[in-house]
């Protein structure tokens, strides 16, 4: 009775918060509120994937269901990132018939890492894909050890696991569990020494001696082996290859993919999603195919035009390091002048004023590369002293705490307006740019 | 002024890597490179032994749970060398959980023994923001961020490093006191660059590390940076 009016209400309260764009999360908690156990009721027709990790779950689990629905199957899957016990409990309920059934092909569920243990106490996933673990929101997620503990907790012995072999970390993931790797070859943007600072596998995860790569991809995903445990990068069932990251153009097998956001991590999160359909039952040729007709949401990136200049909103996390990292990546490859917009305020959430996480991401890559940096938010000066020691020259510096007068300050400067922020952060810039 | 070389040791700099641990060499580089000196900095894993020869100054930053175990096995076997470094007034700046390893003992592993304290691991998180006053002169404010799962045995020093303010006295530190001076060893909570955000601070440590030496240098930038951020807790006077 319990899981029929959570189910009613979760519906109703779902169809009404459609209208006001609040309808995500909202159901799904009260629903719980009602019921419990929730969770262990519903039926499944179809095989559930659960996409989880530290960075691209959203655009991964995205591309996902994008795949499976242009092969004809249909998908429930929280696609707007509510990823927490509400977010999963109201695309579930949403999805599911009164008597708790839910009828589509595939669920796919896009789930925080340090929740999963939570949302999967009650039920499993048949898959789970783990594109990734780096240091992320520290004062929120703890450590990436905890994250794995936490991680081990909702992984149950029945799950088959998606691994991206150039991770030395999350590859080592609940090792009794069945297990399949994908990996991208060696590309022109490859290294031999990390050119990042945050690079989370310095010691090998095993045994914590040094780490040796024979080159890296991005921060620590690469190719790795321990001389000491001889821990190495896993055999991948899924290779990619023949990577042009300059076009956006890569294969898998004899199945050439293009994608428009040209990075590898980018490539990363299409070959995750490419292989995991492919373990879910479809052709190899039809998810090339359908991978390379997706789009990425405008939220994550969006170009624009402010006056009479270029500007890009590249989604930043903030105290996300390797988010950073990736946006620095992407401003790298504008040509012309640019200027980069950085808001920095206090810790999401827990509001300390720490600002540590700036000393983690890469800006030394920027310096000789942008015309300036506009530091704003009530930690701008924090941030100006991270430029400063990256060895920025004082007239490449522009600060303004208040958000509100920063038009006049970036209108100083030249270039493209590249704005590397938060998504609620970057709203707020461009609604003062643009007023 | 003479030209001179500064050895800087950074123990475990790839083991123990919470984050911004970097902040603290990057500044110390800067400072001592930009008063026309040079800076060496040697780092040490656990393939590698400590020497302490000719070494300025010790740097060690805080690290996730297993590894500091791990790191724990490996200074236990210096713990001689490193007494009679911090005895013969070697500087020594230890961040957040990196102290452990100068206690007796960590989590059932025996650690340096500097200390009488021993470490006891809770895996809860605790997280602080701390105003508070430098113990050495000029005793000025300063700010530092907490995040740490344990604790040690003796947290209430007779030589703290910092004595909290008390818009943000708090149960992390039941005697409104942080931190622990032995000689030239510094251990403190605050943990990431607490040397970037503490202007005062960095040119005290910079002091005792170039003696005659030092060199006075620029750094409104930071006292700007920090000014904000004290100025949030208490209220301007």
């Amino acid at each position: 009775m319990r899981f029929a009016l959570a189910l009613i209400v979760g519906k109703c309260i779902a169809v009404l918060g459609a209208f006001t764009n609040r309808a995500t999360n909202i159901p799904g908690e009260i629903a719980l509120k009602i019921c419990p156990d929730l969770f262990k009721k519903f039926k499944f027709k179809g095989k559930v994937l659960a996409v989880t990790g530290s960075n691209g779950k959203t655009s991964t689990s995205n591309m996902v269901a994008h795949i499976l629905r242009q092969n004809g199957k249909t998908v429930a899957h929280n696609a707007k990132g509510s990823n927490l016990l509400g977010g999963i409990a109201t695309t579930l309920l949403t999805h599911s018939s009164l008597s708790g059934n839910i009828p589509q092909d595939y669920v796919v569920l896009e789930v925080d890492e340090r929740f999963s243990r939570l949302i999967f106490k009650d039920f499993s996933p048949d898959y789970m894909l783990v594109t990734n673990l780096f240091r992320d929101q520290l004062t929120r997620n703890g450590n990436v050890d905890v994250i794995i503990e936490k991680l081990h907790e909702a992984i149950k012995p029945s799950v088959k696991l998606i691994l991206n072999a150039s991770d030395p970390i999350s590859a080592m993931l609940a090792p009794e569990n069945e297990r399949v790797y994908y990996n991208i070859e060696r590309t022109s943007h490859s290294t031999e020494k990390s050119i990042n600072i945050t690079h989370d596998a310095k010691v090998c995860p095993k045994c914590y001696h040094k780490m040796n790569y024979e080159y890296f991809h991005y921060n620590h995903i690469g190719q790795f082996e321990c001389s000491y445990c001889g821990y190495k990068t896993p055999e991948a069932k899924y290779m990619f290859t023949n990577v042009d990251v300059e076009n956006g153009d890569f294969m898998f097998g004899e199945f050439k993919i293009h994608t428009e956001y040209k990075s590898v991590f980018n490539i990363f999160n299409i070959a995750g999603a490419v292989s995991a359909c492919c373990e879910l039952g479809i052709k190899p040729v039809d998810a090339a195919q359908a991978a390379s007709k997706f789009k990425l949401m405008k939220e994550r990136y969006d170009e624009m035009e402010i006056g009479s200049r270029k500007a890009i909103m590249i989604l930043s996390k903030n105290q996300n390091p390797v988010s950073f990292d990736q946006s620095i990546s992407h401003v790298l490859d504008i040509e012309g002048d640019k200027t980069v917009v950085v808001y920095v305020g206090n810790i999401n959430h827990t509001h300390n004023r720490d600002t540590t996480w700036l000393y983690d991401i890469s800006f030394e890559r920027l310096r000789d590369d942008v015309s300036s940096v506009v530091c704003i938010g009530p930690r701008a000066y924090d941030l100006a002293v991270r430029l400063s020691l990256a060895g920025f020259k004082s007239e490449q510096i522009e600060i303004e705490r208040d958000i509100n007068k920063i038009k006049p300050v970036v209108a100083k400067t030249k270039g493209t307006i590249c704005i590397m922020t938060e998504l609620y952060d970057a709203k707020s810039v461009l609604e003062v740019l643009t007023r | 002024m003479s030209n001179r070389t500064v050895n800087i040791l950074w123990l475990y700099d790839e083991l123990l890597d919470l984050y911004g641990d970097s902040g603290n060499i990057m500044l110390l580089r800067r400072r001592i490179e930009d008063m026309g000196h040079t800076c060496n900095v040697k780092t040490v894993g656990l393939d590698d032994e400590i020497d302490l020869t000719g070494i300025d100054m010790v740097y060690v930053g805080p690290g996730k749970h297993k590894n500091l175990k791990a790191a724990a096995e490996h200074i236990v076997k210096y713990k001689d060398k490193i007494k009679k470094y911090i005895e013969d007034g070697g500087i020594v700046l230890a961040t957040g959980s990196s102290q452990v390893l100068f206690g007796k003992e960590y989590d059932g592993m025996e650690c340096a023994g500097i200390f009488d304290y021993s470490a006891v691991e809770t895996g809860q998180v605790n997280t602080a923001d701390i105003v508070a006053y430098m113990a050495d002169e000029p005793k000025t404010l300063c700010y530092g961020f907490v995040n740490r799962t344990c604790y040690l045995t003796d947290e209430s020093s007779d030589t703290p490093v910092f004595n909290i303010h008390e818009s943000t006295y708090t149960d992390n530190f039941k005697t409104n006191t942080e931190g622990r001076i032995h000689n030239n060893y510094y251990g403190t909570w605050m943990l990431g660059p607490v040397l970037v955000k503490n202007p005062d601070f960095a040119k005290m440590m910079l002091q005792k590390l170039l003696g005659d030496d030092f060199c006075e240098y620029d750094d409104t930038l930071e006292r700007k940076a920090l000014k904000f951020t004290v100025e949030e807790f208490i209220e301007k006077e």
